[in-house]
């Protein structure tokens, strides 16, 4: 009965067209601003994902280290006592070297990073690519680096920043790696400890020690021990110290989109009342009537429920499934960015079943309250 | 049997009170049909309204089968709107975005009857009061008589034991409605429910059971026509 009726009220026979064309505008606007929420929450989050896992991965959980290097026995020290408090984990030593690499944009400072090669996949869960037919010792170039070289081949030149600015060397490449994050794909070069000490003529002790738990959760625990044994000796910080300030921009970033999606949501919500009690003001004759014959005001109401959220449903649904469906497409497709601005090379996407379900049945929840809303105030002076 | 008691009626107008019915009393026994005549503004909608719970009273009583029409819940009143009370308003008001066919089903439907019986109903109603043609045409589409059929078949299709009418013929021609007259008496009589009805036509009134002459919101006479 009551889709009978709301048929025909929110049939358009009559050409009012004042009140389709409300109606068309609350519609439609209800649906982009449904569409561009979930566009907005895909290209969020998906950065977000990219960026952090980028700086995850090529940060490890816990960094332990000293001004003037770890030596060989304290690293062993560190390793066993991690060996008897967590429940697995991988370790690398580091050193820094800086230096200078020609490409095709003129002189570009990049950081050499030593580390040990052969727990590379394990400290450092990045994209790693090989050279074909490669043996021996190399360098690994981050993507966007490898990409800018001025002459590629088997060997890259590069000038030593510490031997001045004439001195033009070259180094093998063994393989690329990705983080997926613009600055560390282009700014550092990946090679083992002692291929580092050999052509950098750098000090025997590492830097520091970087160490990949097995199991995320145990960090803070982990963490604390550390500290406890070796916070005199050493400076220890884990990733969540480290990047503080990027989770914290991170949050900000969060908390701006979801705002100001929030806002055009309500301003959505109240061009929807605007209809809905237009609606209701039109047709309160025909309401009344209605009443007259018998429908009571809790059945007015329902059906004043029934048309907002059918017409807020539709347009929710048809706005998400439009919002999905780029999403998809820039998932498939993808709309390329210059990195150099981005970090990233084409907008990342990334949606959670949940957060679709949530917003969907947040804004229809809206609509619900909207309708009723309209209802109250339009039914409280209805005796006439 | 329909009962008023002291039935008074005040509008607040621009500051001042207007009273369109004033110490109003009758007893209509069930089945028996009244006409209310007297002049514009003499307070007969105001009467009509109030009996059917459209508007509350100042003061009095109405009652009407023992059944106090003034307490009601809001379920209650539209249960009573459902079931008993059959409303044929002054200007048809039919609904326009719904075919005849569905406005005269309105009611049945309101009431919970299926669709495809109401529909059949509706259409046995449509041609007891002879526009069964119009059933798929829409209110603005049809002529003022035969709207004013619709509003008929409307208002008694649900079988209702107290029938208000407003003026149902007011705005039609002489023949016209002459003819909607002898239909609304017809088929109130077949139902044998209790009649209401406000006409400006005196010779109408004079052919229903009783007879009552408003002015100023008070009965200025009662009359029984015994036939
Ligand atoms: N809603 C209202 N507000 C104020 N005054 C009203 C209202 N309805 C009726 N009246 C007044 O009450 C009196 C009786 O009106 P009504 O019952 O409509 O007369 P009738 O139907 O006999 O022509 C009139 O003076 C009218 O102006
Ligand atoms: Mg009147």
């Amino acid at each position: 009965m009551m889709l009978f009726l709301a048929k025909r009220f929110l049939g358009q026979k009559n050409e009012r067209s004042v009140r389709s064309q409300i109606m068309l505008i609350s519609f439609l606007g209800l649906l982009f601003v449904s569409a561009f929420v979930i566009v907005a929450l895909a290209i969020l989050s998906g950065s977000q994902k990219v960026y952090r896992d980028a700086v995850l991965n090529f940060n490890a959980h816990i960094l332990i280290f000293h001004q003037d290097g770890l030596y060989e026995h304290e690293v062993k020290s560190i390793n066993a006592f991690l060996l008897e408090n967590t429940q697995g984990f991988h370790a690398s030593g580091y050193q820094y070297h800086e230096i200078l690499v020609p490409t095709k944009l003129g002189l570009k400072p990049v950081i050499v990073k030593g580390i040990e090669l052969a727990q590379k996949k394990e400290v450092y869960p990045l994209s790693w690519q090989e050279e074909k037919n490669f043996s021996g010792d190399g360098a690994y170039l981050g993507k966007e680096l490898y990409r800018s070289l001025q002459a590629r081949g088997e060997t890259f030149s590069y000038i030593n920043a510490k031997e001045g600015l004439s001195l033009k060397q070259s180094l093998r490449i063994a393989g690329q790696f990705e983080s997926g994050y613009f600055d560390f794909d282009e700014r550092f070069v990946l090679m083992d400890l002692a291929l580092l000490r050999k052509t950098f003529s750098k000090a025997q002790q590492v830097e520091g020690l970087e160490i990949r738990l097995n199991h995320v959760e145990e960090l803070d625990v982990v963490a604390e021990a550390l500290w406890q044994k070796f916070g005199d000796d050493f400076e220890i910080q884990t990733w969540k110290e480290l990047n503080h300030s990027l989770f914290e921009a991170l949050k900000l970033d969060r908390t701006v989109v979801f705002s100001v999606s929030l806002l055009v949501v309500m301003i959505a919500c109240l061009n929807f009342f605007g209809f809905l009690f237009l609606f209701f003001m039109e047709r309160r004759r025909e309401f009344l009537l209605l009443n007259r014959l018998g429908l009571s005001k809790q059945g007015l109401g329902r059906l004043l429920v029934f048309v907002g959220l059918s017409v807020g449903g539709a347009s929710v649904g048809l706005g998400s499934v439009l919002g999905l469906a780029f999403v998809f497409y820039l998932h498939k497709v993808g709309i390329a960015l210059d990195p150099t601005v981005y970090f990233v090379d084409r907008v990342p996407v990334f949606l959670e079943p949940i957060w679709i379900v949530a917003f969907v049945s947040g804004a229809l929840l809206l609509c619900w309250l909207t309708a009723q809303l309209a209802g109250m105030v339009l039914l409280k002076d209805k005796k006439a | 049997m329909l009962k008023v008691q002291n039935l008074s009626k005040k509008f607040a107008q621009h500051g001042a009170t207007v009273s369109a019915l004033s110490d109003v009393s009758f007893e209509l026994p069930a089945g028996a049909s009244l006409g209310v005549t007297g002049e514009s503004g003499a307070g007969k909608s105001t009467l009509l309204n109030l009996l059917g719970g459209l508007e509350k009273p100042s003061a009095g009583q109405i009652t009407f089968n023992d059944r106090d029409l003034l307490r009601m819940t809001d379920q209650e009143e539209a249960k009573f709107r459902q079931q008993d009370l059959g409303f044929i308003f002054q200007f048809h008001q039919l609904l326009e975005d719904f075919s005849v066919l569905e406005n005269v089903m309105m009611p049945l439907l309101i009431g919970g009857t299926p669709r495809q019986q109401a529909e059949e109903t509706a259409q046995i109603w449509l041609d007891k009061v002879g526009i069964a043609h119009t059933a798929k045409r829409f209110p603005k589409e049809v002529s003022g008589g035969e709207q004013q059929r619709a509003a008929i078949a409307r208002g008694l299709i649900h079988r209702p034991c107290l029938v208000l009418a407003d003026e149902p013929t007011g705005n039609l021609d002489e023949g016209n409605a002459d003819h909607v007259f002898e239909l609304l008496c017809d088929l109130n009589h077949d139902l044998g429910a209790t009649l209401v009805m406000v006409t400006h036509h005196a010779d109408f009134a004079k052919r229903l059971t009783h007879h009552m002459v408003l002015r100023d919101g008070q009965i200025k006479n009662w009359q029984t026509n015994l036939k």
